[in-house]
């Protein structure tokens, strides 16, 4: 009777330990392989990598991914401020003024909106700004990386005000603090640190997100622009169209691509972990 | 039903709908099996740095952005499951229909559902092991105190977190339904349905992904696809309401 | 605690150096096309003078339609200017190329998303890109509805040839397919390499046709190659490949057999061919010969089986009845055209097109296109990618026309 539990305790461990093994082999290889491949690209294209325009298929140079780099940034900088002023707004709404029917909504809302397709953001704005626009553009691609980003942003906002203590508000009350300054002067500077988590979290959300692109932006490779209401890239597009390709040049832009946006997005990770510990991706 | 012909204006959207419901199945599974086994891990078998290392990357994972994955899906995941994985299962187990059929490319329902899985893991574990860790204290010294094995209180205390989990997997079912970068490069976009895990076939948001942009040449391909997405926005908000639903709902009897 | 501040301030800084340096290299590139512009200036003033000196037998006709063209004095500068278009992705290699090279000696940039010509005819009449490719003309429907302010010129030749993935057959050999067998194929008549009708056509390599199942790659999106390959196939073999299976989007019967792939353009096709042994497809004559696929010779009119080249493309095209507008309808060259008659004729030929408004109501659109037609005419065919043919001389004609109605 003993002895079969003791085989039962070691033929469990033995599981549990190979499948978590198992579970980690292909996220390990995918890392390793974008590094390995990204290095190569980056390598062979040098600091040109991330200025210059993509290859065309036939070229032999390697050429760069400024465009989508600097697409990128310009969505993130565009659509990123947006996202954190609605999100912390309709975040103080719902957890300070929890008893309103429209705070429940919101709340509602934007918890189930997480897991909505984002592709059918995508066609959506297509329909209500790019068409009636006339182009693409990237304010079509910060709307639709705005509403991606928003449910997000919300439930980490408001994960974040939500642990500040009801004793400081009641406290920021008896001063006779209305509800606005309590939030003004106490909750925000208690959650200051966690906040700033969220921003960087909703940040990597926004530069990673590509199916939102794929109507709104219009894939613009050619050089640079800095107008709003003209076509647009970014890196994630870039990848996934490259990716689709059968030419070797531009799976290599896109390994490099890759890289880059693991950097990135490895950055962001740290800093996020350097500023809060316990926020949760 | 099957079929997608709009220069006749002819269109059925069983196979993209099937297609959606047996990768996000089989990525769910796959998900499921892997995340319990990694949130176990590191609730009950590592401690310390390892402990942190592993509970850092799976954060560091969870935020990935899935593109790298579909990347990574048409170069190497599809060729390997293709050679390692349904080759041998169409040798050995043709008489199953589940692997009746002759792995074409590898761009497949399998391949498709297989890579979601995997990238959707880290969002399983990071909801398992947070309600794993909920459970007070005074459960697993009650076991202890019993002499149970790590086996046996492992086993009550997922007992106890039956309802996280199933909610945990209705949450992760709602995402990779709406996964739409993995499912448009790895599915292999073909108007077919079979019950076999190796043919290419579609998913609602694949099909958007391919069709939409051609959509407004065509009289009704725009609402088809548009009705498409309506379902599978209906479907993923209803399963996501009902997931954080059971959650907190759990939260609240365990903690009381 | 410290160190983790550290390297991550770091590395933001890094990041944020590495984009400042991207930005203002990318900023000094832009204005590097003024010193071309200056050239093309004084190249148009001095346009004829240089005609005569290089003359060559080509550009003759060019000499003539430029006189006839009251280029204002000085061409106002297209620099920094925009055209979107979107479309094909048969011409898309070729495209990229030109693009490179009018940027570089403009300054204007066009940005072209290669997702099919569906898309692209889609994305155009819905006013979101500024013109559009597609391998076949407009329908007369569609033409008919935009009658005269709807322009095309077919401005690249192409083929589309079919490739095939067999590991076993001997680099360097082409396989002999009928249209017959082709559409057999597809239909999901023919299921195994081995199949009599393939190898009595190829009766020197018969013993080493694998008894592998085929399996078919089509495109599965809104595709002017698959209307161009599946006119084709109604056109050899009417009796099994009929008229409901011809156009941008067919309901594949090979894939109701689950032996068919789908592939996203040109490239999703090339790549799926390239992945999956033993499979068949049809692409764009370029991407064969870059992507090194194996290439059938495919039967033609008069019987005779063939591989593209320029003069098999060059004897297609004669065959058709060129209209002397861009306003005309095109709609009937894609019929003359595929399965032309003529012995040394490839059969699947067919030129792509380049669809635009003939007015614009942003009117640097309008002068940057007529710009990019009026340069392609002069110089876009000096050097035209493997895998294409420059059109006939009637189409720079065509070139030039548009252009001068762009600019009225």
């Amino acid at each position: 009777m003993h002895k079969t539990r003791a085989i039962k305790d070691r033929l469990f461990t033995l599981y549990i330990l190979t499948t978590s093994t198992l579970a980690l082999i292909p996220v390990l290889h995918l890392i390793f392989v974008i590094v390995i491949r990204g290095f190569d690209s980056f390598v062979e294209g040098g600091i040109k990598f991330l200025t210059d325009v993509p290859p065309t298929p036939l070229s032999t140079e390697l050429g760069g991914i400024g465009p989508s780099l600097l697409g990128t940034l310009i969505l993130t900088a565009t659509s990123l401020p947006i996202t954190i002023l609605i999100a912390f707004f309709a975040a103080v709404l719902a957890n300070e003024f929890p008893n309103n029917p429209i705070s429940k909504t919101v709340d509602i809302i934007s918890r189930s909106f997480t897991s909505i397709p984002t592709i059918v953001v995508s066609m959506t704005v297509y329909l209500l700004v790019v068409v009636p626009m006339r182009t693409y553009s990237a304010i079509a691609s910060s709307i639709a990386l705005t509403i991606i980003a928003l449910p997000y942003a919300y439930a980490i906002t408001s994960a974040a005000i939500r642990q500040v203590p009801l004793m400081y508000r009641e406290a920021a009350y008896s001063l006779g603090m209305t509800r606005w300054t309590t939030i003004y002067k106490v909750v925000v500077p208690i959650t200051r640190r966690m906040l700033s988590g969220c921003v960087l979290i909703t940040m990597a959300r926004i530069m990673g997100e590509t199916a939102a692109l794929m109507f709104t932006a219009g894939r613009f490779r050619t050089g640079i622009s800095l107008q709003l209401d003209r076509p647009i890239d970014a890196i994630p597009l870039l990848i996934f169209d490259y990716a689709l390709t059968p030419y070797p040049i531009l799976h290599k832009v896109a390994w490099g691509a890759a890289l880059l946006l693991i950097i990135i997005y490895f950055i962001i990770f740290l800093a996020v972990k350097t500023i809060v510990k316990e926020v949760k991706l | 039903m099957n079929i997608w012909d709009p220069e006749k204006e002819r269109y059925g959207l069983l196979a993209p709908l099937i297609g959606t419901l047996m990768t996000s199945i089989i990525a769910t599974l796959t998900a499921l099996i892997l995340s319990l086994s990694l949130s176990i891990t590191i609730s009950e078998y590592l401690k310390g740095v390892l402990k942190n290392a592993l509970s850092i990357t799976i954060e560091f994972m969870s935020g990935l952005p899935t593109v790298i994955y579909s990347l990574w899906g048409i170069q190497y995941a599809v060729p390997i499951l293709r050679d390692h994985l349904m080759l041998p299962l169409y040798n050995h187990f043709q008489f199953i229909p589940l692997f009746s059929c002759r792995p074409l490319s590898g761009f497949s329902v399998l391949s498709a559902g297989l890579v979601i899985g995997i990238s959707i893991i880290p969002y399983l574990t990071a909801l398992i092991h947070e309600s794993y860790s909920l459970i007070p204290i005074a459960y697993r010294e009650a076991c202890l105190g019993i002499g149970a094995t790590r086996y046996e209180t492992i086993r009550i205390l997922l007992g106890l977190c039956k309802p996280a989990v199933i909610a945990a997997v209705i949450l992760g079912l709602a995402r990779a339904m709406g996964e739409t970068t993995i499912a448009a490069a790895l599915v292999g976009n073909s108007m077919t349905t079979s019950a076999c895990l190796f043919t290419p076939s579609y998913t609602v948001s694949a099909l958007i992904a391919s069709q939409y942009a051609n959509a407004q040449l065509y009289r009704y391909a725009e609402p088809v696809l548009y009705s498409a997405a309506l379902a599978i926005l209906i479907i993923a908000l209803t399963l996501s309401l009902i997931g954080l639903n059971m959650l907190s709902k759990w939260r609240v009897k365990i903690l009381a | 605690m410290v160190n983790n501040k550290v390297i991550a301030i770091t590395a933001i800084a890094v990041v944020v150096i590495a984009v400042v340096t991207g930005v203002i290299t990318l900023q000094t590139r832009t204005t590097q096309p003024t010193a071309t512009i200056t050239q093309t200036i004084t190249q148009t003033v001095t346009q004829t003078v240089t005609r005569t000196v290089t003359q060559s037998p080509q550009t003759v006709t060019v000499t003539v339609t430029t006189t006839l063209t009251p280029t204002t004095p000085s061409t106002p500068s297209i620099r920094g200017l925009t055209l979107n278009g979107a479309g094909a992705t048969f011409p898309y290699p070729q495209i990229m190329e030109w693009i490179k090279k009018f940027y570089n000696r403009t300054g204007a940039s066009i940005n072209y998303q290669p997702v099919g010509s569906g898309a692209g005819l889609s994305q155009f009449f819905q006013n979101v890109t500024d013109f559009a490719c597609s391998d076949p003309p407009l329908k007369r429907s569609d033409w008919e509805k935009y009658r005269g302010n709807v322009m095309q010129v077919p401005f690249i030749v192409g083929a589309v040839v079919v490739v095939y993935n067999i590991p076993e057959l001997p680099t360097g050999y082409n396989l002999k397919l009928s249209g017959e067998v082709i559409a057999k194929i597809y239909k999901g008549e023919i299921r195994f390499w081995d199949d009599d009708a393939i190898k009595m056509l190829n009766s020197d390599v018969a013993n080493r046709l694998p008894r592998k199942e085929i399996i078919g790659v089509y495109r599965s999106d809104s595709s002017g190659t698959t209307e161009v390959f599946t006119t084709y196939l109604n056109k050899a073999a009417p009796n099994i490949w009929g008229k409901d299976l011809v156009g941008k989007t067919v309901d594949w019967p090979i894939a109701k057999v689950g032996r068919g792939v789908g592939g996203s353009g040109n490239p999703g096709v090339t790549q799926a061919v390239q992945a999956t042994p033993y499979s068949i497809g049809y692409v764009e004559w370029s991407f064969a010969i870059t992507n090194k696929l194996q290439m059938a010779m495919v039967s033609n009119k008069d019987g005779n089986y063939l591989l593209p080249s320029e003069a098999s493309l060059k004897d297609a095209l004669r065959m058709i009845n060129m209209p002397k507008s861009p306003l005309d309808d095109f709609s009937h060259t894609l019929e003359e055209v595929v399965y032309a008659p003529g012995p040394n004729t490839y059969p699947i030929t067919s030129p792509s097109y380049i669809i635009m408004w003939r007015t614009y109501t942003a009117k640097e659109k309008a002068l940057a296109l007529s710009e990019f037609l009026k340069w392609l005419a002069i110089d876009g065919y000096r050097d035209v990618v493997p895998g294409y043919v420059a059109p006939p001389e009637e189409v720079i004609k065509l070139l030039t026309t548009a252009s001068d109605i762009l600019r009225q």
